[in-house]
């Protein structure tokens, strides 16, 4: 190995590799399958350290990584399953900023996952459309920022808010019909009707 | 100390751990929260929520054989 790919390998270990395991995460939620991940991920490796003069030491190689699994997992797998294109019906929409659509998720009853072994959040999560999953993963998961989300998958800041804003709201529906299905049932709402009925 | 709990407070929370509060905001959000018990409380079930689902969503355990093999790829052949 020549001085210049050793310097390079020396920055790959420092910056590149401690992030492994969240790619491989990423990677198994866009795939559902061990050995794709595996092979994504090792792409996406082989292909920063081929490119990576065009890495700016010290930004954030996080992101940089996530947008090349991202862009592989596209080239690749997507066409390779043959799998129609996500309809992106929010994006149909027009989009307004000032509507200001956050969604969280204080509303949800904690006892819920209390109960829950593991495999129920990622059930839910993995039953959601890719695009939608996505954008939960990078955001609530691995902790991007919308700007960093926005950059990793190629979609204006706005998109990634209106997205995340239904996809948090659809994880949560999921999440509330397997409350009820174990026998919780959210009477809040209810309370409130009744209350307002009595008065 | 105020109890109010409306829409602009709620969609601060999600701001906030969205990191999409600049440093300033930020602070001005904490003072906030902490002088406004209902706020409080929803502020702290939205954090136990989100470490909750953090930490119940499936992982990969065995990266470190995959590891070793895409650096004794790159070692191998550098170019590629």
């Amino acid at each position: 190995m020549d001085r210049k790919s050793k310097t390079a390998q020396e920055r790959f270990d420092k910056e590149f590799f401690p992030h492994l395991e969240a790619l491989h995460n990423f990677a198994f939620h866009l795939t559902y399958n061990e050995d794709d991940a595996d092979d994504l991920v090792q792409e996406t490796f082989l292909k920063a350290f081929r490119f990576i003069d065009k890495y700016e030491e010290g930004t954030n190689a996080k992101a940089w990584l996530f947008k090349i699994l991202k862009n592989a997992y596209i080239n690749q797998y997507r066409k390779e399953s043959k799998r129609p294109i996500q309809v992106d019906y929010e994006e149909s929409a027009v989009y307004k900023e000032e509507d200001g659509q956050y969604s969280s998720y204080f509303d949800l009853r904690e006892e819920i996952f209390d109960n829950m072994m593991g495999d129920e959040v990622s059930t839910a999560m993995n039953s959601l459309p890719e695009d939608f999953r996505s954008v939960i993963w990078l955001c609530d998961i691995e902790g991007f920022s919308y700007e960093e989300i926005a950059k990793i998958i190629e979609i204006p800041i706005g998109t990634v808010r209106s997205r995340l804003f239904r996809a948090r709201n659809m994880l949560k529906e999921k999440l509330k019909a397997y409350a009820a299905s174990i026998g919780y049932k959210d009477i809040r709402g209810e309370k409130s009707k009744l209350n307002k009925e009595e008065e | 100390m105020e109890d109010s709990f409306n829409d602009e407070l709620s969609k601060k929370i999600v701001q906030y751990f969205d990191h999409q509060l600049n440093p300033e905001d930020e602070k001005e959000f904490l003072l906030q929260i902490k002088n406004n018990p209902a706020g409080n409380t929803a502020f702290m079930k939205e954090k136990h929520i989100r470490e909750k689902l953090k930490a119940n969503v499936h992982r990969s355990s065995h990266t470190h054989a995959l590891g070793a093999q895409i650096m004794d790829r790159i070692k191998k052949y550098p170019g590629q």
